[in-house]
């Protein structure tokens, strides 16, 4: 999610009040698999840097759908990561099991579409929203 | 002789009947206390005060939803959740972010603002502490 995700880690983020969580979801084939793929190898390096990488995906959104390796180690470039790390882990059995595994989980939950937010315990929010209805939504359960 | 014991017995008996009845009284004469009206006032208001004032009842209120929760395929009864590692990730990089937020003693109370990844291995930003908890589910395409 990108519409108004900066403007909620700033004031809600930031501020200790939300931890949030990116959970890929793959729903459009290898172009999701491998760009998610990409998170999880900068990860690896620093789990600040997966944040960037996903900056950065988001923004080659285009680009993402017939990505090559060349896209690919280009975008772990921008992200600063060490690429000899990086391709080792973008091919790893690790790395790709662990993407498998928490796609399963979102299926299990029922998570079909995307981008679906889940306030954990609480309940979702459906489709990108404007910033107003997560104030809304944050602030309701700030004052239970 | 055996009219005097016998006599003797009743009057025992008798006086054992009257000790028994007699009620039980404080060792200390109860005082009674003269109450001015002032402090008979005093007593009614501070017992008009003392009576809470019953609150009305808090509004249930829920979360907003957009569109209707997708029906789960073959999902377990419960919701997965997801808990952080906090204390597993403390060797991942940490990176606490300066901000104009809540002061000092609350910040002591929670874990500091980071990067790392929850115990299913999803990436998450924020505190592990956080009082809420909030999964962006999303394909990069």
């Amino acid at each position: 999610m990108q519409g108004v995700e900066k403007e909620l880690w700033a004031e809600y983020v930031e501020t200790g009040q939300v931890q949030y969580i990116f959970w890929p979801v793959i729903n459009h084939g290898q172009g999701s698999f491998n760009a998610t793929l990409v998170m999880e190898c900068a990860g690896q390096q620093d789990p600040a840097l997966a944040w960037k990488a996903h900056d950065i995906l988001f923004e080659n959104l285009s680009a993402l759908y017939s990505g090559t390796l060349d896209l690919y180690l280009s975008i772990a470039e921008q992200t600063g990561l060490d690429l000899d790390e990086f391709q080792t882990c973008f091919g790893s059995e690790e790395a790709i099991n662990r993407i498998q595994e928490l796609d399963q989980i979102r299926r299990d939950k029922g998570i079909t579409g995307q981008p679906i937010f889940e306030f954990v315990g609480i309940g979702y929010l459906i489709g990108s929203q404007p910033k107003a209805v997560f104030d809304d939504a944050i602030e309701t359960v700030i004052n239970q | 002789m055996t009219k005097k014991v016998t006599a003797m017995l009743i009057m025992a008996l008798a006086l054992f009947a009257v000790v028994a009845c007699t009620p039980q009284t404080a060792d200390t004469p109860v005082e009674e206390v003269e109450v001015s009206e002032e402090v008979q006032q005093t007593a009614v208001e501070e017992a008009a005060t003392a009576v809470p004032v019953a609150e009305e009842p808090a509004t249930p209120t829920s979360i907003p939803v957009a569109t209707q929760v997708p029906e789960p395929t073959d999902a377990p009864e419960e919701i997965a959740e997801t808990e952080p590692e906090a204390e597993a990730e403390a060797d991942e990089a940490v990176e606490e972010v300066d901000d104009d937020g809540p002061d000092d003693a609350a910040m002591a109370e929670s874990a500091p603002v980071q990067f790392g990844r929850t115990e299913d291995g999803a990436f998450y930003y924020g505190s592990p502490t956080a009082e809420i908890v909030l999964i962006d589910h999303s394909d990069f395409l």
